[in-house]
């Protein structure tokens, strides 16, 4: 896939309030067969992203094509075929009256993929590809742990064969020891059948044992973005580093660390001058202040936002290791 | 006052849910102290019963709970068979809560400010000598949680504020009232990493300045490793290990809390699979008549399937359920 320019707005909710970018000028390609993380806090935008990737929004500037057609003008059995989303929370995307055998037939029947007299066969397979077995068909959503649900909602998507998967905080809500059997699967199942996917997550370490590549997303923007183990070694802009210190258990606490809410921040942030990030930013210099930084690219694949991105501070280096 | 009692004793307590009349036990005779000024960390997976313990010293269990207990010492008083009247005088106050979602601690068609005063007021009798101006000034109080812009926030409506800001006021809220012990079920769950982290500092600091004792229910390791001093593991509604935070994770005895900082271990370097321990609790794992992790311990013996294990002592602070320890 490639998003090309993309801006997207939401319309203002209250009389006299601006109008939400929840994305602005975002450009990304997504490579067959790859997984790719969106990373950041919540009013980054990521969410927004993975939802316009699958054609949802069509009210935007720029451009996201899929297999060299606009996404939203794409054929929409074509579309909901190849691209396809698992959520954050199992429980309700599910039909709490359907069993899950019928939950997992219905996109099935609904593609043409499979016969009816093949059907009870074919879900059994996908269940228990996800390593789950065969009878969970019978149960209904409620009987099942978060854990079995979001194998369920993976079993779902995989019967469609889809070409990229969109997982939305996909883990977030589960276990410790569950979330690893999720992610074990969601790798299994992108070596094997080279589906690309989409992982969006706050967490950095989730993304960092999952993603060939990440970009972190900061207010509507992608302020860095290169291969995974690239970024971990040697992050550059300054919101990457922040992010790795908070994933540390030992981190080194910032005396003058302001809270953090990004929800109100992208709401009355001034975007027409300067780096959105100029406020929180430890290494912040004149040029901050009044130039805004585009994502551009070092070498091998990383590029990243920042004017600064060796500014020294005790963080950088401590992050660094 | 003796510094070595607790503030919070439970011991043997049980909770059962009845369905229809059919009992199902959520916790079966669970013991544990939080020392003053100490952070017990509970933790478990869903299944566990570590929410329902927390509910169940809160009496905030629906009716067709039953809770019992040999006995649930709070400070001075005595909890198990208190009358309802007096137990809702003391929580609220010096039995605080912190829940994961915390909206629901809030007035909704009310303004945070009103909320604060709402909250501040039932404060009344209790003056301690020297007061501290945040704790009876909301402007203060919103102030010492961190927060940048307090004149706006008194103003807005709970709904206006996203999950982190919430979440300081109302450890704000709570923290005014200095209370003995507060009861933290899963209060950064739903935040993001950064904002976790920040909100963990905040307990952490204004805890360590306050003294309050804190019984903190979590399924994350990597959280009660930075904020707790001592932890308890519980499965399937027992505590199958508990002892002080650096031995249990340094050096953990129960094949479950094995497994479950492997798991978090390996996430966090990156293995090219991540350690997983195959299966769920399940419902019957409390039916069973031996060691409830059997089921799923890699360690298992045969014994294991027919004999209960008791609690028993690695070390004198130190404890974990389980045969292979059983001296």
């Amino acid at each position: 896939m490639r998003i090309e320019k993309v801006t997207l707005d939401f319309a203002a909710q209250s009389r006299g309030a601006n109008a939400l970018r929840a994305l602005d000028d975002i450009s990304l390609d997504i490579a067959a067969g790859e997984i790719i993380g969106l990373v950041g806090e919540s009013g980054s935008g990521k969410t927004t992203l993975g939802k316009a990737l699958l054609g949802m929004y069509p009210a935007r500037s720029g451009h996201i094509w899929y297999e060299g057609v606009d996404v939203t003008a794409a054929a929409l059995r074509q579309r909901r075929r190849d691209l396809q989303m698992v959520f954050q929370d199992p429980l309700s995307s599910f039909n709490p009256r359907f069993r899950i055998g019928a939950s997992i037939a219905l996109p099935l029947r609904m593609h043409g993929i499979c016969r009816r007299k093949d059907l009870k066969a074919q879900v059994g397979k996908l269940l228990e590809r996800v390593g789950l077995s065969a009878d969970c068909a019978h149960r209904f959503p409620h009987e099942l742990s978060g854990g079995q649900l979001q194998r369920v909602a993976i079993a779902r998507v995989l019967g469609i064969q889809p070409k990229l998967i969109v997982a939305d905080e996909a883990v977030s809500k589960l276990d410790v020891s569950v979330r690893a059997q999720v992610l074990n699967l969601l790798k299994t199942i992108n070596r094997d059948i080279k589906v690309s996917i989409v992982f969006i997550t706050h967490d950095l370490s989730v993304a960092r044992f999952l993603c060939d590549r990440v970009a972190v997303m900061y207010i509507g923007r992608i302020v860095e973005l290169g291969p995974t183990e690239s970024i971990f070694a040697d992050p550059k802009h300054p919101y990457t580093r922040r992010l790795l210190e908070a994933r540390r258990s030992q981190a080194i606490r910032d005396s003058a660390e302001e809270p953090t809410d990004l929800l109100l921040a992208g709401r009355s942030i001034d975007r027409s001058a300067g780096c959105d990030y100029r406020d929180r930013c430890p290494v912040r210099i004149r040029r901050c202040e009044v130039e805004r930084p585009d994502l551009e690219g070092a070498s091998n694949d990383r590029s990243f936002a920042c004017f600064n991105p060796r500014g020294d501070d005790a963080r950088t280096r401590a992050a660094a290791r | 006052m003796t510094a070595d009692a607790p503030v919070l004793d439970v011991a043997e307590l049980k909770t059962t849910f009845f369905n229809r009349g059919r009992p199902a036990e959520v916790v079966n005779g669970i013991s544990f102290s939080v020392g003053r000024g100490e952070i017990l960390g509970l933790i478990g997976e869903s299944g566990s019963g570590k929410t329902v313990t927390g509910l169940s010293i809160l009496r905030l269990l629906p009716e067709h709970a039953e809770v019992k207990a040999k006995h649930i010492r709070f400070g001075h008083h005595e909890l198990a068979g208190m009358s309802d009247s007096d137990f809702a005088a003391l929580r609220g106050t010096e039995l605080a809560m912190i829940f994961q979602d915390p909206v629901g601690s809030f007035n909704p068609a009310k303004t945070i400010g009103w909320n604060l005063r709402h909250a501040m007021a039932r404060r009344g009798a209790r003056r301690a000598k020297k007061e501290e101006v945040w704790q009876t000034d909301p402007l203060h109080l919103l102030q010492e949680m961190g927060i940048r812009a307090p004149d706006r926030t008194i103003d807005a409506y709970p709904h206006q504020l996203s999950g982190g800001m919430l979440q300081r006021v109302l450890i704000g809220m709570v923290l005014a009232l200095r209370p003995q012990l507060i009861v933290a079920d899963e209060p950064t769950t739903n935040l993001d990493n950064l904002v976790e982290r920040q909100i963990l500092d905040l307990i952490r600091h204004h805890q360590r300045r306050l003294g309050v004792s804190v019984l903190f229910i979590t399924h994350d390791l990597t959280i009660a490793r930075d904020l707790c001093d001592r932890i308890a593991v519980m499965y399937a509604g027992e505590i199958v290990e508990i002892g002080p935070v650096s031995a249990v994770l340094d050096d953990p005895q129960h094949p479950y809390a094995v497994s479950l900082l492997r798991t978090a271990r390996s996430l966090e370097r990156r293995e090219a699979s991540l350690f997983e321990l195959p299966g769920e609790p399940g419902r019957d794992a409390r039916e069973r008549s031996g060691c409830r992790f059997a089921g799923r311990c890699p360690s298992v013996i045969q014994p294991c399937r027919t004999e209960h294990p008791a609690l028993v002592g690695v070390s004198p602070q130190h404890q974990a359920r389980c045969l292979l320890h059983a001296q």
